[in-house]
């Protein structure tokens, strides 16, 4: 049946998105001005009749179909061959969530990656179920400055988090500035050097399994991005694995 | 030097098609899909009943989410009671 969206202008990029990883781009989306929440219900009444002849619109109007976009797969791009041109660059790129990354060469990854298959789908992410392939993964890995002894970690924390019962869609998609947090038992967060014990959550000098997960657990939401955190939090970076 | 890009595009879905449009909402029920965000049934209702009154549609029928991250289990029932939806909103 003919359904519009109604939202706030806030969340253009993700309305956008979420219709179109339903291969939707068409969608009707109809806009108010920010905020909805928090404002007096005749505040929010009184943004109805500005929208009213867009939502007849996109009840009544078939729009023009939209054109396919096709996916590329893994792509390498050129950088500067400069460690701090390099830092530069990725900031521009916005392939760094803030914190300093490392090259993604393709002998990193593959160091990373050893024999294991570089097309394995590990997971399905939200919001826009990009595909968590242990390449993306590795690619992530390396940013972070994770090594291949992470990867079983990383790997595991994807999974974790992409259970239908984590929802996940939630997380990413929300404003507030809620984040996972990955607890990492056993033997490997010792031989790893998972901070624990006394101090757990303080300085560790391992951060990049958190890093490189909080990387690829938040797909293609490059657009949407963190932008919407009221407040943010330290601990929620932008992370990389795109869906696109 | 060469790198990886961390945005390797893939899993983008096929381009689906919208349900073909109402030529008019004369006689036809409107229906609301509340996804329980502040406010969110106030705006959708109230565009709905300005619908309704422009339009000459039949009717205005409201279903709520419990929550806007669950999915919308009613949806079957709202394609049986209503001949077009309002959803959203983020707030």
């Amino acid at each position: 049946m003919p359904a519009v969206v109604l939202g706030t202008d806030a969340f253009l990029s993700l309305a956008k998105a979420t219709s179109a990883k339903h291969g939707l781009p068409h969608l009707a989306v109809a806009l108010v001005p920010h905020p909805l929440g928090g404002v007096a219900p005749d505040t929010a009444r009184a943004k109805a009749d500005a929208i009213l002849d867009e939502v007849l619109d996109g009840l009544t109007t078939d729009p023009a179909p939209p054109v396919s976009t096709a996916s590329a797969g893994p792509t390498l791009v050129e950088s500067p061959e400069d460690l701090d041109a390099f830092q530069v660059w990725a900031m521009e790129q916005e392939w760094s969530d803030g914190l300093p990354v490392l090259p993604p060469t393709e002998v990193r990854v593959a160091k990373i990656l050893g024999r294991r298959a570089a097309d394995e789908a590990i997971a399905t992410l939200a919001p826009l179920d990009g595909r968590a392939t242990l390449h993306a993964i590795a690619v992530n890995a390396a940013l972070a400055g994770a090594g291949p002894e992470h990867l079983p970690v990383i790997v595991a924390a994807i999974r974790a988090v992409a259970k239908p019962e984590f929802n996940l869609n939630a997380i990413q998609c929300t404003t507030h500035p809620c984040t996972p947090l990955v607890i990492v038992n056993g033997p490997i967060a010792a031989r790893l050097g998972v901070a624990g014990g006394p101090n757990a959550l303080g300085n560790g000098h391992r951060v990049a399994v958190g890093a490189a997960a909080r990387r690829a657990r938040f797909s293609e939401v490059r657009e949407h991005g963190d932008r919407l955190r009221l407040r943010g939090s330290p601990q929620r970076q932008r992370p990389r694995l795109d869906g696109r | 030097m060469n790198v990886w890009s961390p945005f390797p595009g893939g899993g983008r879905a096929q381009i689906g098609r919208l349900a073909p449009r109402k030529p008019s909402l004369a006689g036809l029920t409107i229906g609301v899909l509340d996804n329980s965000k502040p406010n969110a049934g106030v705006l959708l209702h109230r565009v709905a009943e300005l619908l309704a009154q422009k339009t000459g549609a039949a009717g205005v029928r409201g279903w709520r989410k419990p929550g806007a991250s669950r999915p919308a289990e009613m949806i079957d029932d709202i394609a049986k009671s209503a001949h077009v939806v309002l959803t959203g909103s983020a707030d």
